[in-house]
């Protein structure tokens, strides 16, 4: 087999598996020195963290990879392990090999295993540019080449997050994950090529203002705080995952930022998952661009067919809705649900994730068959995320799931307005 | 979505036994190799394949009929997230076959450029020797006696890079 196929092979391994193939044969002694994409991914080894001696062997195994290295240009170097600050020196290092190859993907995943931890002090910090407050090792960081950065757990300040965007001009990928000093992120201006953003907030982040770039995506977990989006006329997506902290207080502001993306002239696809209940879901601002919309909604005292004819209502040209309920109580305030909401005439398809076949769903399904007018297709999927349920719901389920989801397409069946498909995954 | 109809071009693919095989262009055009040929017009009527043997053609073939015919993935339509799961179980199902059909599969695949059978094919051997010894690798990829290092060769490989054999 020619060479580069090979080295498609040894790609797909992982990198102790393909440095291993060096004592296979003569082809293969120098093989792996040809791949082009180099992913430390140490989450086998990770629930062994904290013991030194891993961390250790991990250090060695990037280093010793990093020195026989000798192709010129390096794709993608990929780390993922739990590592802080006082391996900094190390991870200096592995930067500046990268910048050297000129990389088009850095990821520095330095998360734990369980990824809960959500801030951390003492969190590698990442090396600096000219100017930042902090006076870290001045290693000068210019990644021309760089187009997609994944920073978890590894900490980044306002500055250097700007720097990034001025020195890196080809820049479109940004994801930043439990940067403990990030306060206000801007983000700004033509010239950029940035696509996507995604940032994972702490307790330190208070504001993102995005204006007058191409983004295409841009997704935000964290608290809720002071998020603008201007002028981005090419936004199709947005994920939002606020968490409330601590008490919803009444000004949570969730919607209001929900409407400043409404402004976008683009389709928008809207993602948007909210746990906690006492959201003002009424005061929902008129998304007349929205298409498609994926809802995680639930909590236990549930409102939810009030809150989906709110949604309903404002977002009149919808036309895909994903629904991924979960809820641990039956639904309330049916009847003013019904009464509240105007028939829908462009929503042709809803897919209904997490249908466990309890009386809730079939609420729920009844409730957008019979408002949605236009409706072709409903999609009830079953199997979808059941973490998220009460093992006993689950188990219960499960056990007769074959007759609960024949009775589900029985149940269904009688309800459905002729020419409107029924499908069950 | 294309059904084999009369009306739609045909093209003639021809095996290194000289075995030929009538095929919508369609379904050939899942080849980047064979749709060059196509557009720069310098394909005939019929394609020869002089290094591709009739048992591993006709598996390309059954390969590119069944990506020809399901819907492409497009930026806009919605994804059929059946089409995706029939095509997963297609093509899980297609590399349950010898070691020695996948490479000549590989092979040829690479030689007509057919991106996804590659990266299926690949796919499948890293799979394989996923988790393996260096004698079962050697085993499965039936690697000649030959090609073997020394004994003094290997031990320097191993101690190159000590931390990848523990």
């Amino acid at each position: 087999m020619p060479d580069d196929v090979l080295v498609m092979i040894l790609s797909l391994l992982p990198i102790k598996e393909a440095v291993a193939t060096s004592s296979l044969s003569t082809t293969w002694r120098f093989l792996w020195r040809n791949l082009s994409r180099l992913n430390f991914d140490g989450t086998q080894t990770l629930n062994k963290t904290g013991s030194t001696g891993w961390t250790y062997k991990y250090i060695e195994q990037v280093n010793s990879v990093i020195k026989s290295y000798n192709r010129p240009i390096l794709q993608d170097f990929r780390v993922h392990f739990r590592l802080k600050n006082h391996h900094k020196g190390h991870i200096d290092e592995w930067i500046q090999f990268v910048i050297n190859k000129k990389v088009e993907f850095l990821e520095l995943n330095l998360t734990d295993k369980d990824q809960y931890l959500t801030e951390d002090l003492n969190s590698y910090d990442f090396p600096l540019f000219k100017t930042n407050r902090r006076p870290l090792n001045a290693t000068v960081v210019e990644i021309l080449c760089l187009r997609k950065l994944i920073l978890k757990m590894v900490n980044v300040t306002d500055s250097i997050l700007e720097e990034l965007l001025t020195t890196c001009p080809h820049l479109e990928t940004i994801v930043i994950h439990y940067s403990v000093y990030l306060e206000h992120i801007r983000v700004n201006g033509r010239a950029l090529k940035l696509k996507h953003l995604e940032i994972v907030g702490t307790n330190s982040l208070n504001s993102i203002y995005l204006s007058d770039f191409d983004l295409v995506s841009f997704t935000y977990k964290g608290c809720i705080i002071d998020l603008r989006l201007t002028n981005l006329p090419t936004l199709k997506e947005v994920y939002l995952y606020p968490i409330s902290n601590g008490t919803p207080s009444i000004d949570d502001n969730v919607f209001d930022q929900i409407s400043s993306c409404a402004l976008s002239r683009q389709a928008l696809s809207f993602d948007f998952c909210y746990h906690m209940e006492g959201l003002k879901l009424d005061s929902l601002p008129e998304l007349p661009n929205l298409k498609k919309f994926r809802l995680v909604i639930g909590g236990s005292k549930c409102n939810f067919l009030l809150d989906l004819a709110s949604i309903l209502n404002a977002c009149p040209k919808l036309e895909t809705f994903t629904l991924e309920p979960f809820w641990s109580s039956s639904v309330t305030n049916k009847r003013k649900a019904r009464g509240s909401v105007i028939p829908h005439d462009h929503l042709k398809l809803v897919k209904i994730k997490g249908f466990y076949c309890r009386t809730s769903d079939f609420e729920l399904a009844a409730f957008t068959i019979r408002i949605c007018v236009a409706l072709k297709k409903i999609v009830i999927d079953p199997c979808h995320n059941q973490r998220q349920l009460p093992i006993k719901t689950v188990r219960k389920f499960l056990m007769n799931k074959e007759a609960a989801l024949s009775s589900a397409k029985h149940q269904l069946e009688t309800i459905l307005p002729s020419g409107v498909e029924l499908c069950i995954l | 979505m294309s059904t084999s109809s009369s009306s739609s071009k045909k093209i003639v693919l021809k095996s290194a036994d000289n075995e030929t095989f009538e095929i919508d262009e369609i379904v050939a055009l899942e080849s980047q190799a064979i749709k060059n040929m196509i557009e720069d017009e310098c394909a005939d009527n019929v394609i020869p394949l002089g290094n591709i043997d009739s048992k591993t053609l006709s598996k390309i073939i059954e390969y590119c009929k069944k990506h020809a015919e399901s819907p492409k993935k497009d930026d806009n339509a919605d994804i059929d997230e059946k089409a995706v799961e029939d095509l997963k179980s297609f093509d899980a199902e297609f590399a349950k076959v010898d070691m020695p059909l996948i490479q000549d599969i590989l092979m040829a695949a690479n030689f007509l450029n057919i991106d996804n059978l590659i990266g299926l094919m690949c796919r499948t051997i890293a799979d394989r020797i996923k988790g393996k010894t260096p004698e079962e690798i050697r085993k499965i990829l039936n690697i000649n006696k030959n090609d073997l290092l020394s004994p003094e060769q290997e031990a320097k490989a191993r101690e190159e890079n000590s931390w990848a054999f523990d």
